[in-house]
């Protein structure tokens, strides 16, 4: 079904009875207006053209090829699976006794009533206020459209629980159809005291692929989160991510972007002592772009946020961070910081940064900064004179100004250092340094 | 084992080597000393094979071959050695881990197997106690936060891993303290050898009391305009470049 006729449909009162906690004629009055690009400030930055322009098709459940999952892609054990947004059993292999339910989302409403009013619901209260003293709900779209369009499974982390090995969260698609959006919305509640691990590997969409995740770390909890993007060759991927931090609870998310993507992301410091720290690595190629949009919100005391960031722009393509700090009134004793650092491998690449700072407490403390270089000649030329090939040097080079941010890329994530390999192959094999 | 030619460079338009001659043997121990500006980084960088230089005439050979067909990585796998007088900050990549990179990849380019780690961190451990540096500026990032005198002796640290053929080091003794003059005078000298050569490059005699030079050359805008033996040093010591210009 054609996604325009869909929302008339639903606009004309078929509407969803599972999905009564939304405020569906809000939602549906956001995705009705047209789709957010360069006029909006969060998008600026993100081309949206082909998102515009295509004749968008839903997913009829019944279509969903279950058994499809290319194991040899990527054989990951303790994995989650999701095939076309829809979370399959047989394709998982999550370990027995792993502290870890899966639920789907009506179902754990229907457990958890109360969990209903945390969730997304409405998009003006992700509204961004504008200078003009509009809420601007644009910038909401694309998680409307997610919670929509798609039914949300639920990883729970029980209470008290310390994983200590890291669970794989796989996205397959099974590219039936180029014109189709797929919107896998996964929900992760770490209860209290718990301790996991994610990583979350989004494999070769063709597609439209547009990820929402909401995350809830509760009191004295510690989730690590790494999203990990592979190259998108031929499709789209919007993805957002709203975390929600409780008391003393630690979110460490860590984002390997690649081109073709736009990340909304939202994190939310709650309450006294939450802590959150982002490291994310934005790379593009081609005559692509990978944008990131990354709002922080203090509410809670001496909370504290750190924001590191490193983009690698190829040939003619652009990488962007727009980095939000919002400090609330009573917010005291917070402390954030946000700095980024652009690469630029060609003369045509183009790299944004933009920190932004709306602070309404005295009480804090906030560094911020940006800077933008290319590769240094003097550095290739000092580790040539060591025996170094030029080539080799200024992979090298690359791969240290990612390692500054400590994404232990080396010994901790296998896969996450294969994406970069991937990358510096593609950007190699096209000679595309040294143009 | 080295020998220039008639070499003239010049950088954007000006004129910085002018018709250069120097003939470095196995085994020698050569030092050319001159003022700042002189072009003497100028002319160890065009020995290493740094690009951006204008080469308007002359020839450079490394034991009998023309190093200009060859890209800097080339010359330091046939045994050219730099030590800068600027060593360059590279965070993000361990002091260890680069020179283990570097020393694989000229062992790849003369055709032997890699490292045994083991024996390779062993030597690091034993040479970097030699050197009177804590073993902890192995694993730090290459030259980011070294003092001065650090980045000098890390400079010697890899000459003394990789075992170059040709050492060329580029006021090693600037912005040292006596101590490390002392420690790195005390590796080069007995690193020194007949099959190898050194060439040092400096402002100062200081240096050069340590590492007795067989043959000193007095540099000047490019030139050399006096040569000799080590009692040179001591009559520059004496009289100051303005004598020789
Ligand atoms: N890349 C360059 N661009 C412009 N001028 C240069 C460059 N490199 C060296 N020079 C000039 O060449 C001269 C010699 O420099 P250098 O070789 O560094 O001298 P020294 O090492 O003897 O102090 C100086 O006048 C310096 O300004
Ligand atoms: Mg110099």
């Amino acid at each position: 079904m054609y996604l325009k006729e869909y929302i008339n449909k639903l606009k004309t009162g078929n509407f969803l009875d599972e999905k009564k906690w939304l405020d569906q004629n809000a939602i549906l009055e956001t995705i009705s207006e047209e789709i957010p690009g360069s006029g909006t400030e969060e998008w600026k930055n993100f081309r949206t053209n082909s998102i515009k322009e295509t004749s968008w098709k839903v997913l009829v459940e019944s279509s969903i090829k279950q058994n499809y999952l290319k194991k040899e892609q990527h054989k990951l054990p303790n994995s989650i699976c999701f095939i076309d947004g829809h979370y399959s059993l047989e394709a998982s292999s999550l370990r027995k006794n792993s502290d870890i339910n899966i639920f789907s989302l009506s179902d754990y409403i229907y457990k958890n009533p109360e969990f209903k009013s945390t969730l997304f619901n409405k998009p003006s209260d992700y509204a961004e206020n504008r200078l003009s003293g509009i809420k601007d709900k644009k910038p909401t779209y694309f998680i409307s459209l997610n919670s929509l369009l798609s039914s949300g499974t639920v990883i729970e982390v029980e209470k008290a629980k310390n994983i200590s090995e890291t669970i794989n969260i796989i996205h397959s698609f099974s590219n039936i159809d180029s014109e189709i959006v797929i919107n896998p919305y996964i929900i992760i509640v770490c209860k209290e005291g718990s301790k996991v691990s994610f990583q979350e590997i989004s494999q070769n969409v063709e597609s439209w692929n547009n990820t929402f995740k909401e995350i809830f770390i509760s009191k004295d909890s510690n989730l690590t989160f790494s999203s990990l993007q592979e190259r998108i060759s031929k499709g789209i991927k919007t993805s957002s991510i709203n975390c929600h931090i409780d008391e003393n609870a630690k979110l460490n998310l860590k984002v390997l972007n690649r081109e073709r993507s736009k990340e909304d992301i939202r994190v939310f410091l709650n309450k006294e002592n939450s802590i959150a720290n982002i490291s994310g690595i934005i790379l593009s190629n081609n005559k692509d772009e990978s944008d990131v949009f990354c709002k922080v919100t203090h509410k809670g005391q001496a909370s504290k946020s750190d924001q590191k960031w490193r983009l690698i722009s190829a040939k003619n393509s652009k990488t962007a961070i727009n980095g939000k700090i919002c400090v609330n009134k009573n917010a005291k004793g917070s402390d954030a910081s946000f700095y980024s650092k652009s690469l630029l491998l060609n003369r045509k690449a183009t790299s944004f940064s933009k920190p932004e700072l709306e602070i309404l407490e005295d009480d804090v403390k906030c560094k911020h900064g940006a800077s933008f270089g290319e590769i240094d000649n003097n550095s290739v030329f000092y580790m040539q004179s060591r025996g170094i090939k030029k080539k080799d040097a200024i992979i090298l080079l690359i791969h240290a100004f990612i390692n500054e941010i400590g994404l232990d890329i080396e010994d901790d994530s296998e896969l996450s250092k294969n994406l970069i390999d991937e990358f510096f192959n593609q950007i190699n094999e096209s000679n595309s340094l040294y143009e | 084992m080295l020998e220039i030619k008639n070499l003239s460079v010049s950088v954007q338009n000006k004129t910085i080597i002018n018709s250069l001659n120097l003939k470095i043997e196995r085994g020698k121990k050569v030092a050319i000393m001159g003022p700042n500006g002189s072009g003497k980084s100028t002319l160890s960088n065009v020995i290493a094979g740094k690009q951006g230089y204008q080469i308007n005439d002359g020839q450079i050979f490394f034991n009998d071959i023309n190093i200009f067909d060859l890209d800097p990585e080339e010359r330091a796998a046939k045994g050219i050695y730099l030590a800068f007088q600027y060593p360059v900050e590279i965070p993000g990549i361990a002091n260890s881990s680069f020179l283990r990179t570097a020393l694989n990849s000229i062992r790849k380019y003369n055709g032997e197997k890699d490292l045994n780690t083991r024996e390779f961190l062993e030597e690091c451990k034993n040479l970097s106690k030699k050197l009177n540096l804590d073993t902890s500026f192995l694993s730090r990032d290459l030259n980011t936060g070294f003092s001065g005198g650090e980045k000098k002796k890390n400079e010697i640290f890899h000459m003394l891993m990789i075992k170059p053929k040709l050492c060329i080091l580029d006021e090693i003794d600037s912005g040292l303290d006596i101590d490390a003059l002392k420690v790195i005078s005390d590796g080069v000298s007995e690193y020194s050898n007949e099959n190898n050569s050194l060439l040092i490059i400096t402002h100062y005699q200081r240096l050069l009391e340590y590492i007795k030079p067989d043959e000193v050359h007095i540099f000047n805008e490019g030139k050399i305009i006096k040569s000799g033996d080590y009692s040179l040093v001591e009559k520059l010591e004496e009289k100051g470049y303005q004598e020789f210009v």
